[in-house]
């Protein structure tokens, strides 16, 4: 019996007629191969249903963003035309300040609904990322932010948990599932059925015939993948940029084609299709639960969030001291702020509530530090799986789509900047009256508005060359490792 | 030596032999024991944390200086959600669920803070804790371990040789499945020592305690039983370890990562909830209602005959107190029947993914574990609605307080006493019978799933031929 070696040496070199031969044969053989159309029809099904599921999440925000403003609108002109009426004479002014939107300390803390919206990216349509879990509007106002923090969705807790059947999920988890499943026999099947040998003498090299094999079934998965995101969102109206769809499906084809090395590779180094379907399923659980898992758990454990409950006493605390420091508070105030320079502190209500602002401003300086510190151990978690997403190709492209669909942390941030300074311009506009006594109050047209400042764009530019830089360093190195060990592969 | 104790024991010797099966249980082994010490360790922190928030809001509701009853109840103080003991097992929905709510007069807050939303986007990817380990990655193990068990035996033609010598197929079944039991076992040992070391450490759970980890021990075995026989019948069944092996890796994919997602999408869609915005608008609109002037002015009049005079300010108690506790009573079935109706479509759903667990047990051990560790949303219900309860019981004192003793145009404040009447917020979870009522159709699912499956390979392997 002839060795391997000897055998490879043996064989015809191959040339392009061949290879031709081989493509047609594969081609053919790939139509007949109802396995395989079963995986199509199932990739198929699935991108369906993860598009079905993305656009959903995606028009369900865009809508719940129409309403909250709607509302706003309609109490804001409800506001406007009761105090008008006041101001007129028409109507008489309610008991109690708090109700009186022509008494500019009424409309300012109870009478004014404003929302901040974060308008959601179309490309959450395909990568839901932390959309659900992150709030995406705020109710905001002048007065303190700490009763505002309550602006999550009504979803299902264990929907959250479990995760959204959406595009990314469908081309992270699934994707690499089905081509395990179409190539994990790709040289066993030739090997088992004794034809390899006679493939060889005929010119086909098994490198050749198994690149062949899996680049033909991860191209059907990719046309399939790309032709049904590009047509659904087209069909569904998302008004998705062809520039970051283009980008999001280079990142979920270059992720195919690493899938696709790594199945090259271990079908080149298992001696049957048992052992390589139990390595590939074995890589995935790796790749995609354990890995992800234990780097999570090291950035928990390496940069521990403070607790949340912390926040709050610390607010109860600041609340607490402010009441007692009331009078000093409004001096140091007033000493920060010489604009307000002849407020009248005598009179006991323009100093009770331009002592509330000068006890807010405290509050939230006092809180400012802890809410600082959550936010420099979330990025330092955020670092250190920067530093580490090359150990798992699964975060790399996760985070990248993340980011690229604004779903993530980066623009979360942004929108919470944002919402920083919209109430820093509401304060500017209201405080100065309250604090003056300038109660009376029908500038209902003159606050400032919300308006939100996308981010600019390629902000995220640097994540996804680098995500493909590694996605297709890792392919090219898989590939180039696969064809070697092939070169010495046993033929019979 | 009984033909079992052979088979089992050659068995266990092949399966440690085999350098691959050693290192997967080694690796599940080890991956299972350092989720388990990192979640006590967490939980023990977070417990504490909790407590402690616990104890602080409590003292400075009584350490209040002497202020009006009114401006206490503003003033309020914050309840936070224990951890529960066995959420070291499994943290369930907490991540997903506030922790804290502001108890205040004239509103029902939501909880606030979710740990979830302080995580990364790793957070989407499974997490490693005891239960997500037990339920997702231990039916791998078995799928590994035992694929082969006799498909692999009819390919080496050693099946028939055994059946020759007269080795009931039973019986050769019963040894692998006892040798695959023996390796889960023992990857399952060091997480359970270490889970119970964490349960007896830690703060006191209940008594309830042993008995729902003695349960959720027992539900989990049962799951994982179900996963042994499938993969002893499958691998009965099937000619070849190749098709037994790639058959059992489609239903663990399938069970286990892809159906529970299409499964809680279908529920979103078969059982709709508002959006929280709609919600609000809804809620916002029903309080308007209930604080129209009509309905102050009905209540007025009616206070007024009550006493037989014609002016608040003649009455021998403070108006304010009786219209603030007027207006709160006037919320609280608005608020029950907004939150209610929250509650009832999330239980909606969770009735829907409980029932698809007959198809994906998958759900259904999910469900009975968070049930059990005190992490679903039965246990969060209970405690939203007790907070809510106890909210009740500081306006209804407060203002009692205010009519009593307040008048218009002074400024009374309450002696600091008055907080001490308040009684401290103590919760109790719900009992396990009534938390185990609420999944029943999951029980039900996993112990149908262990009988099928049972059933399945049984038939199987006494149909077995070489």
């Amino acid at each position: 019996m002839p060795t391997a070696t000897a055998l490879t040496k043996t064989t015809a070199p191959v040339n392009r007629s061949t290879g031709g031969v081989v493509l047609r044969f594969e081609c053919r053989h790939l139509l007949r191969d109802r396995a395989f159309l079963g995986l199509a029809g199932v990739l198929l099904l699935f991108t369906i249903l993860a598009l079905v599921a993305g656009v959903r999440w995606y028009h369900f925000q865009h809508h719940a963003g129409v309403a909250t403003l709607a509302d706003d609108r309609a109490r804001q002109q409800d506001a406007e035309r009761r105090g008008r009426e006041i101001l007129a004479g028409e109507r008489s002014p309610p008991r109690g300040w708090w109700s009186n939107p022509a008494d500019v300390r009424g409309y300012a803390y109870y009478l004014l609904q404003v929302h901040a919206i974060k308008p959601p990216e179309p490309l959450t349509a395909l990568t839901v990322g932390l959309s659900d879990v992150l709030p995406y509007y705020q109710r905001v106002g002048p007065g303190p932010q700490g009763k505002f923090q309550t602006a999550y969705e009504a979803e299902h807790p264990r929907r959250l948990l479990i995760g959204r059947f959406d595009a990314s999920f469908v081309v992270l988890f699934v994707l690499p599932l089905l081509l395990i499943a179409a190539g994990f026999n790709a040289l066993a099947a030739e090997q088992e059925t004794g034809r390899l040998p006679s493939l060889t003498l005929h010119g086909v090299s098994p490198q050749r015939l198994v690149l062949l094999r899996l680049l033909l079934r991860a191209g059907v998965l990719a046309l399939l993948l790309v032709g049904t995101i590009s047509v659904g969102l087209l069909v569904a109206g998302v008004p998705v940029s062809p520039g970051a769809l283009a980008v999001w499906l280079a990142l979920a084809l270059a992720y195919l084609g690493l899938w696709t090395a790594l199945v090259l590779a271990v079908v080149s180094v298992s001696g049957n299709a048992a052992s390589a379907s139990l390595w590939l399923a074995g890589i995935w659980l790796l790749l995609l639960v354990i890995v992800p898992g234990l780097v999570n758990l090291g950035a928990n454990q390496l940069h521990p969030l403070p607790s949340r409950a912390e926040f709050i006493l610390a607010q109860r605390q600041a609340t607490d001291e402010a009441d007692q420091r009331r009078a000093e508070l409004l001096g140091r105030f007033l000493h920060d702020h010489p604009e307000l320079s002849g407020v009248d502190t005598e009179d006991p209500v323009i100093f009770r509530f331009a002592a509330n602002i000068a006890a807010d401003e405290y509050v939230e300086s006092e809180v400012r530090p802890v809410q600082q510190r959550f936010d420099e151990r979330l990025l330092a978690q955020q670092r250190l799986i920067d530093r580490w997403q090359w150990t798992s190709p699964a975060i790399a492209t996760q985070l990248a789509m993340t980011d690229l669909a604004g779903a993530g942390h980066s623009r979360h941030r942004a929108f919470l900047a944002q919402v920083d300074d919209y109430v820093a311009d509401l304060r500017a506009f209201f405080y100065p009256r309250i604090a003056r006594g300038e109660y009376r109050f029908d500038a209902y047209q003159d606050w400032p508005r919300w308006n939100w400042q996308p981010e600019p764009d390629g902000s995220t530019t640097k994540r996804w060359l680098a995500c493909l830089a590694l996605l297709l360093g890792l392919t090219a190195f898989g590939i180039a490792f696969a064809m070697r060990r092939l070169r010495h592969v046993r033929i019979v | 030596m009984s033909t079992l104790a052979v088979i089992l024991r050659h068995e266990l010797t092949s399966q440690w032999r085999d350098g691959r099966a050693r290192a997967i249980v080694v690796i599940a082994l080890l991956l299972l024991a350092v989720a388990a010490a990192v979640s006590v360790q967490q939980h023990a922190q977070m417990a504490e944390e909790r407590h402690h928030a616990h104890e602080a809001e409590w003292q400075r509701w009584l350490d209040q200086p002497a202020r009006n009853p009114h401006s206490a109840a503003h003033y309020g103080f914050y309840v936070f959600k224990p951890a529960p003991a066995l959420g070291l097992l499994d943290p369930g929905l907490d991540p997903y669920l506030g922790i804290s709510t502001w108890l205040e007069a004239h509103w029902m807050n939501d909880f606030i803070h979710r740990p979830a939303q302080d995580q990364g986007v790793l957070s989407r990817f499974p997490a490693l804790n005891p239960a997500q380990l037990v339920q997702t990655v231990l039916p791998l193990l078995l799928i590994f371990l035992g694929f082969a068990s006799l498909s692999g035996e009819r390919a080496q033609g050693t099946l028939g040789q055994l059946l020759s010598l007269g080795v009931a197929p039973t019986r050769l079944a019963l040894g692998k499945l006892l040798g695959t039991s023996f390796w889960l076992l023992l990857t399952l040992l060091p997480a359970l020592l270490i889970a119970a070391l964490g349960l007896a450490l830690g703060p006191d759970g209940g008594e309830e305690v042993p008995l729902r980890f003695a349960l959720w021990l027992v539900f989990h075995l049962l799951y994982l039983g179900g996963w042994a026989v499938l993969v002893l019948g499958v691998s009965a069944r099937l000619q070849t370890p190749r098709g037994a092996l790639t058959t059992l890796l489609t239903i663990w994919l399938l069970v286990c990562w892809i159906l529970p997602r299409i499964a809680t999408e279908v529920a979103a869609v078969v059982q709709p909830l508002p959006s929280t915005a709609e919600w609000r608008i809804d809620l916002q609109a029903s309080l308007g209602e209930s604080h129209s002037s009509e309905r102050a002015l009905r209540v007025r009049e009616r206070v007024l005959a009550e006493y037989g005079v014609e002016r608040t300010e003649d009455l021998p108690i403070d108006w304010r107190g009786i219209s603030l506790q007027e207006e709160e009573e006037a919320n609280y079935p608005i608020f029950d029947q907004h939150f209610g109706a929250l509650f009832d479509g999330y239980r909606s759903q969770e009735r829907l993914l409980q029932q698809a667990g007959f198809l994906i047990p998958a759900l259904a051990v999910q469900s009975v574990s968070q049930a059990l560790a005190g992490t679903d949303l039965t246990h969060h219900r209970a405690f939203v609605f007790a907070a809510e309860a106890h909210r009740r019981v500081i306006q209804e004192l407060m203002n009692h307080n205010v009519t009593l003793y307040d008048r218009e145009g002074t400024d009374y404040r309450a002696d600091p006493e008055l907080w001490a009447t308040v009684p401290e917020f103590a919760y109790r979870p719900p009992g396990l019978l009534g938390v185990l009522a609420e999944v029943r159709w999951a029980m039900l699912a996993l112990l149908l799933w262990a009988g099928v499956t049972a059933t399945f390979a049984y038939l199987q392997v006494r149909s077995a031929r070489p």
